[in-house]
């Protein structure tokens, strides 16, 4: 058996043992919801449907609903898109990459995190969508066998690219997921009183025995799943960032955006895992697993990742002005200095500076001021595609074109809906999924566990 | 009738009993309905379950089929075919368009029998031919739902039977008890019309003794602007001081003609003569010509205006002035000329407030104009009879007269409108029985203080001839509607010695009749008008031709060609002014503001303002549509702190102009170059009668003072005051400055003709090198990141655009959208830089500051880039056409996911609208920004309903047939006309020869009055097009980026004195 130094601080707190795990993860699938959680879920269903109202306006009227002009051709649609598959990213890191680097502490987050990815990927994928000018002909960017002759999807087309990586990632992402719930609906199942949800969580639970060969198969196939997912964290989000990168506006024609937007991504992804996991831990009790050494941890890789994008603004300035290129150098000083100084400049704050706080042990150690923060970087990620798409596009080459983005209700609406889309996913999520995955988490009970680490004394 | 019978059975013959029972029924066997439907021995039947679900599925689906509406075509072929017409297949008829003192000689194509497109008459003098945005967009008048339908008699609907006899009845007692019948015509320079005026009048004219001049012989064109009681024009935009100045100066009280070929000076006083001023348009071609740096020499430009105008863009010399400084600056130009002349100077004052060194320019233009003598032409839009005498001094000390300008070949656009005070005041008095008002909106654009509404009641027979709702024909108790000019005969003649016709397109939408054919009937007089001017043309301007047949001859190729010439041989006559006197009578009224009011480009006098397209049109300088404004200097409105921009979210300060008395409120806008302490505001918006879409902005016709028909179209008596309100203005342009990059390539005339283009140092468009990996320079061409498309083969369609050529004009915007279908989007979209302009004209301003300034004070570069966004306070202004540029390299094709928009063989950048998804990624990765997304579906959605005409059954028929109409969530754009190219290659593979030049005419470039668009095939070594390709001053734009577009620019230079 696997054996951990004891000055390691414990991942799981308190006197537990498997039964234990198993009631604390069960409890909220199989008690009543509380009153918090109805008022969350209601506010997110009003969002959910007023963002539902919106979409449905859009493809009613047009996209002339949203604020879009014929300079600005993409703003929020698009800047809500990359937001959200940025934030779907952080599952895949924790859950396969981590796995692969035998992080034991992923345990008691990767499922959450997971959720929050297929969630957040699944808002993403919206926008491309409810984007274009005719969503009945969406089809169209599938290669698959047509009526119309020879006609061909553009495979020098980035939007193609993407519509390949996001699928590819969020099929690998949902398969990955589920195997990993496989056990924990066994084990949902198994405890199941009610007749309707016994039979849905066996069916979900595909006949798991918990037999040795079971388990093997499954570290097995979990292994190579994480094998096949880490690629896919660092190609989703690089394809993405080529939507800009192979363009030839100023301020997207830029060859270091691939790695600055996975680290963007990495960085948000955290920050939402963070928000959602802060409050998930208060809300169902889950203080002895998600610990402030997890938090802590994810703080480190916000920090790190943030300070990558932060090198990643710095030299974006250093090479435009290297460049010598005139449109180059203005679409970054217009950046920083023109009409939407505002929105850079929140940027800067929200994503370089304010987690820079994060150096110092205390405040990474505080989880009220990492909540704070995770919001921030919430708020400064989705500012940094605000400023990479439309201050970027507000003013190209030709300053006959220069214009504003003034953002319409049906703009803001939809985002907010989306928010609140995505929240009544997880909450419904966190009443009917096992939020931790109990079984893994059993693994490390032993070697990690703060009673077994006392015992050992 | 035949007794024979045919009979179809031998049952039938014999008369059977069973043959005539069956005979009866429809089914000759028993229906099995009771065997299915029996409800007791359902399973004796023969009809199983099976065949019960096979019912219900058809009964089912055959009541669903019937629900849906299944959409009702009619197509209905020819019966007859006319020989003329081949469906497909486009008939051009020569007519003429002649609107509000617009004037052209055109080409009108019409497919299916129906006016779809205008484009110059080639055989008009190439000199002044062309078309303007007012004329090319006039075809779609035609189908404005707002016309007249049939004749009104006091407001109910009639027929032309009855009101002919209720106004016969009516004139024959006026004519009985010796009263007064007048024509109120706006200004016609037809032989026909005049001649059906006169004989009108004269015919009803009782006792009035003004009957004799109108019984001369046909030919008194000559006598166009002899003031006739009986005939009495009016326009809105007159020019009795050049008129009346004439009179007095040659004894003619004609408008004289521009030779601007000769014109190697050309000095402007407050004349727009490039849009608005005379015949702008004629102007702008004989201008242009000598404005081109490649021949031995370029005329210099000097125009002292109020207001920015394209004139001023236009000039290489600019001064500043305030509207009462127009005769000053005249007299001060006067008398440097004098001096070096050697004749007395008149008395002359001091500008005050000269900011920008007029009087120095005003001293360098005499100086030129007198190096130049014979050779200058000096213009002045004054509606001063004074300042106009002291201009024919000039001319006449330069010895202008015979060389640039003529009054013996004279302009016939605009009659004296000097019977017009008279005419009201007997019209007050009751002295005038019947008003008969053609072509003329006196109760719009008369100052309400003339009182031509109570004037007009006072006349007992009113009958107006509109062809649509108007102020005054709402006013009037007949409504006569005439045909539109697309469906009318006519001829005119718009210069001595030059004649054109204008001829039916269309039968009458409508039942409506011709104004004249209205005036012949109650005459008395059995004729159509067709006959009328044959008859007229007979007796008078082929009067010289003997033979019958030959006279003939001659009138049906005129009516064909649409164009007559006969040389003029009319002697120049002499110069009899007195300078000294009226320059004496030049008084200057100043004040702290001053007013400036103008005709813009795409409204004109108000005639047309219900035409969307026009409304659309942005200004030429201010890029602002569907409004008028106040133009301001922007450093006068920093100072009251009203708002310079003209962003979405950036409303403009409303404020209270009030001029001579008259107030309204309007928004004010920054117009850098404005005079400060000046104000300028469009004349022809604000109409109350019209349609929907014309009734934008303020009518300041009120504010004009009037006096012995002359507007004064300046004043001096003028406040402006803050109203307190923001109001929300359309702007195609929210930014105004290059910013130092090289999008309008500029230089002067003397650095283009000494230095190399690709000097190292004063290079005026050097060759655009990067730097490749090794750190060599490279032409942008060789470097590629794509395979290049096979462009030797084959035709490879290119454009170019001469901005030394461009004046602004807009005709280019409006022809474009009329050809290819292209959505009017109204004012709202436009706020939110969403026009859907396939072609759009950019305006830059110059800024103080450049990257060389810049350096030499040391500013910062933060500091100079937010100094550049700045107009100089009187800037040069540049215009671009920009529409697709046909890239070789398209950004917008490889981003597609779907593979909407590729390059075609022949270097196209085409768009299959129907593959298009709507991603509007192609149009985000475009440097030029010229793809349009169909942001709402344009062509049903409510908020379009009124401005959109292709959501008018009627105005729908404007669309060409040739080009799809565009759903909404696709991309459009440039499509170089392609509809165009392939029916120029059809013509000439059937005419079995190559593609020549002149086969492919893009519609932007056959608009252009001043040929600044050329398009043709690159690969053709003649075409006009390769030549400026491979011209010095060829450039593209933002080369760099390595789009290799298939539009190049040519440099513009100015003829500046370095």
């Amino acid at each position: 058996m696997h054996k951990e130094s004891e000055i390691r601080y414990p991942l799981i707190l308190g006197d537990k043992n498997y039964h234990q795990i198993t009631e604390d993860v069960c409890a909220p699938l199989e008690g009543r919801a509380n009153k918090l959680w109805y008022l969350a879920f209601s506010i997110a269903a009003v969002a959910a449907l007023w963002g539902l109202g919106c979409i449905m306006y859009t493809i009613g009227r047009g996209i002339g609903v949203w604020g879009l002009n014929t300079t600005i051709d993409w703003a929020w649609d698009i800047t809500n898109f990359v937001w959200w598959v940025g934030i779907g990213h952080a599952g895949t890191l924790i859950s396969a990459v981590l796995l692969l680097f035998r992080q034991k502490w992923r345990m008691a987050i990767n499922r959450s995190a997971e959720a929050m990815t297929i969630f957040a990927v699944m808002m993403a994928a919206l926008f491309p969508g409810i984007h274009m000018g005719r969503i009945w002909m969406a089809y169209w960017v599938f290669p698959i066998p047509n009526q119309f002759g020879s006609l061909w999807v553009n495979f020098n087309s980035p939007l193609l690219w993407d519509v390949f990586a996001i699928s590819t990632y969020f099929s690998v992402s949902l398969v990955f997921w589920y195997i990993g719930l496989i056990p924990d609906f066994a084990t949902v199942r198994d405890r199941a009183t009610r007749k309707i949800p016994k039979s849905i969580y066996s069916v979900l639970a595909f006949g798991w025995s918990g037999k040795v060969k079971q388990w093997i198969r499954f570290e097995e196939i979990s292994l190579v799943l994480a094998g096949l997912a880490t690629p896919l964290v660092f190609s989703v989000h690089s394809i993405v960032s080529m939507d800009f990168a192979t363009s030839v506006i100023p301020g997207w024609h830029t060859t270091i955006f691939p790695p600055y937007f996975v680290a963007g991504a990495i960085f948000s992804g955290f920050a939402m895992v963070q928000t959602l996991l802060i409050t998930a831990r208060k809300v169902v009790n889950l203080e002895s697993y998600i610990t402030r050494k997890h938090i802590e941890y994810m703080n480190i890789v916000i920090v790190i990742t943030g300070s990558m994008v932060g090198i990643a603004y710095l030299s974006e300035l250093f090479i435009a002005w290297y460049s010598g290129v005139e449109f180059e150098q203005y679409a970054f000083l217009n950046r920083a200095t023109g009409p939407y100084w505002w929105a850079y400049a929140s940027m800067m704050t929200c994503n370089v500076i304010i987690p820079l706080t994060f150096f110092v042990e205390k405040l990474r150690k505080n989880i009220v001021y990492s909540w704070i923060i995770s919001i921030f970087v919430n708020i400064g990620m989705w500012f940094e595609r605000f400023v990479i798409i439309v201050t970027s596009l507000h003013r190209d080459y030709i300053p006959s074109n220069w214009t504003m983005f003034h953002p319409t209700f049906v703009d803001i609406g939809i985002f907010i809906g989306t928010i609140g889309i995505f929240g009544v996913l997880f909450l419904l999520y966190a009443r009917t999924f096992p939020v931790l995955a109990l079984n893994e988490l059993k693994t490390i009970l032993k070697s990690s566990g703060e009673n077994y680490k006392k015992q050992q004394h | 009738m035949s007794e024979k019978k045919y009979w179809n059975s031998l049952d039938q013959l014999n008369g059977d009993s069973t043959f005539v029972e069956e005979a009866q029924r429809e089914f000759k066997s028993e229906l099995p309905v009771e065997e299915f439907l029996a409800k007791d021995s359902l399973t004796d039947t023969s009809s199983s379950r099976r065949d019960f679900l096979k019912f219900m599925g058809f009964s089912i689906s055959a009541a669903a089929l019937a629900a849906c509406e299944a959409p009702v075509t009619k197509a209905l072929p020819y019966v007859v075919k006319p020989e003329e017409v081949t469906p497909g297949v486009a008939n051009w008829y020569a007519s003429t368009y002649n609107n509000g003192g617009g004037f052209a000689s055109i080409l009108v194509k019409t497919r299916e029998g129906r006016p779809i497109f205008i484009k110059p008459n080639n055989a008009y003098p190439e000199a002044m031919r062309g078309v303007s945005a007012r004329a090319n967009a006039s075809v779609i008048e035609l189908y404005d739902d707002n016309r007249y339908t049939g004749p009104l008699m006091n407001g109910e609907d009639t027929d032309w039977d009855t009101i002919d006899s209720d106004i016969a009845i009516k004139l024959k007692r006026i004519k009985a008890k010796g009263g007064r019948v007048v024509v109120l015509s706006s200004s016609t320079s037809s032989p026909s019309t005049r001649k059906v005026y006169e004989s009108f009048t004269s015919n009803f004219s009782g006792s009035s003794a003004n009957e004799a001049e109108a019984t001369g012989d046909a030919e008194e064109t000559d006598v166009m602007n002899k003031v006739n009681d009986a005939v009495v024009y009016y326009d809105a935009q007159n020019y009795e001081g050049i008129l009346s100045a004439n009179q007095d100066d040659f004894g003619v009280a004609a408008l004289p003609s521009f030779d601007f070929t000769k014109a190697k000076v050309v000095v402007s006083i407050n004349a727009d003569f490039l849009s608005s001023w005379l015949d702008a348009t004629a102007n702008s071609k004989g201008y242009v010509q000598k404005r081109n740096p490649d021949n031995a020499w370029m005329s210099r430009h000097f125009q002292f205006e109020t207001n920015m105008t394209t004139s001023g863009a236009a000039a290489d010399v600019r001064g500043a002035i305030k509207p009462s400084e127009t005769g000053e600056v005249a007299k001060m130009l006067y008398n440097a000329i004098a001096k070096k002349a050697g004749v007395v100077t008149a008395a002359s004052g001091s500008l005050a407030n000269d900011d920008n060194d007029v009087a120095a320019k005003v001293e360098k233009a005499a100086g030129e104009l007198w190096a130049n003598k014979g050779a200058g032409l000096v213009m002045c839009g004054s509606n001063n009879r004074s300042v106009q005498q002291v201009v024919n001094a000039i001319n006449n000390l330069l010895g202008n007269y015979g060389q640039t300008i003529s009054m013996s070949k004279t302009n016939n656009l605009y009659n004296s409108n000097s019977g017009l005070d008279g005419l009201i005041a007997d019209m007050k008095s009751g002295s005038v029985d019947a008003l008969i008002i053609a072509g003329a909106n006196p109760a719009y654009s008369l100052p309400g203080s003339m009182g031509f509404e109570e004037a007009l009641a006072k006349v007992g027979l009113t009958i107006s001839l509109a062809d649509r709702p108007d102020e005054t024909s709402t006013l009037c108790g007949y409504v006569c509607p005439d045909n539109f000019f697309l469906e009318s005969w006519n001829d005119y003649q718009p210069y001595t010695g030059v004649y054109t016709m204008a001829q039916p397109t269309i039968r009458p939408l409508f039942n409506t009749r011709q104004a004249q054919e209205s005036l012949l009937t109650w005459m008395g007089v059995d004729a159509n008008y067709y006959d009328y001017i044959k008859s007229v043309w007979k007796t008078s301007i082929l009067s010289g031709v003997a033979d019958q047949i030959a006279s003939d001859d001659a009138f049906n190729r005129a009516q064909q060609k649409g164009v007559y010439l006969i040389t003029n041989t009319n002697p120049e006559p002499q110069y009899v002014g007195n300078v000294l006197n009226a320059a004496k009578k030049i008084g200057v009224s100043t004040g702290t503001w001053e007013a400036q009011l103008y005709f813009s480009t795409a409204i004109g006098d108000g005639s047309q303002a219900n035409n969307p397209h026009l409304q659309e049109l942005p200004d030429s300088v201010t890029k602002i549509s569907w409004d008028n404004y106040v133009t301001m200097a922007p450093s006068d409105m920093l100072e009251n702190g009203w708002e310079t921009r003209t962003a979405q979210e950036t409303p403009a300060n409303l404020v209270t102009v009030t001029i001579n008395g008259y107030s309204v409120n309007l928004p004010a806008v920054a117009s850098p170059g404005q005079k400060k302490g000046t104000i300028g505001i469009a004349l022809g918006y604000g109409r109350s009668v019209s349609g929907p879409t014309g009734q934008t902005g303020q009518n300041l016709y009120g504010s004009l003072s009037f006096e012995n028909g002359t507007y004064s179209y300046s004043a001096s008596d003028v406040s402006v005051v803050d109203a307190g309100e923001k109001y929300q203005i359309a702007s195609v342009q929210t930014h105004h400055t290059m910013m130092g990059r090289k999008i309008v390539n500029e230089t002067d005339f003397v650095t283009f003709k000494q230095v190399d283009k690709n000097d190292e140092v004063k290079g005026w468009n050097k060759d655009v090198k990067l730097l490749d990996a090794f750190g060599r320079d490279t032409p942008v061409k060789e470097m590629n990141l794509w395979d290049d498309h096979g462009i030797e083969l084959g035709h490879r369609w290119g454009l170019s655009v001469d901005l030394n050529a461009c004046t602004g004009c807009g005709a280019c915007v409006t022809a474009c959208h009329i050809e290819n279908n292209v959505a009017v989007v109204g004012k709202d979209e436009i706020r939110r830089t969403r026009s859907m302009f396939w072609l759009r004209v950019d305006r830059y301003y110059s800024s103080d500051t450049t990257e060389e300034n810049a350096k030499e004070s040391g500013k910062g570069v933060m500091d100079m880039y937010a100094d550049m966004e700045i107009p100089s306070d009187y800037p040069e202004v540049v215009f671009q056409p920009v529409m697709c540029q046909h890239c070789n390299h398209a950004p917008c094709e490889t981003v597609c996911p779907v593979a909407a928009t590729t390059h075609s063989e022949e270097g196209l950048n085409q768009m299959a609208y129907n593959r298009c998804i709507g991603t509007r990624y192609c149009a985000a990765n475009c440097p030029y920004k010229v793809r349009r997304f169909n942001w709402f579906n344009y062509n049903k959605d409510p908020k379009f309903t009124d401005i959109n005409p292709s959501q008018n059954d009627l105005a729908r028929m404007v669309l060409n047939p040739d080009v799809v109409v565009r759903s909404r969530g696709v991309i459009e754009k440039c499509s170089f006309c392609v509809q165009k190219i392939q029916d120029g290659k059809l013509v000439a593979k059937k005419a079995g020869r190559p593609v020549q030049d002149g086969d492919v005419v893009s519609a932007c470039a056959s608009a252009c009055p001043t040929n600044a668009i050329s398009f043709g095939d690159l690969n053709d070594s003649k075409s006009k097009v390769r030549a400026d390709f491979d011209n010095d001053r060829a450039y593209f734009m933002v080369e760099e980026v390595g789009t290799q577009p298939n539009v190049s620019y040519m440099t513009k230079v100015r003829n500046r004195k370095a």
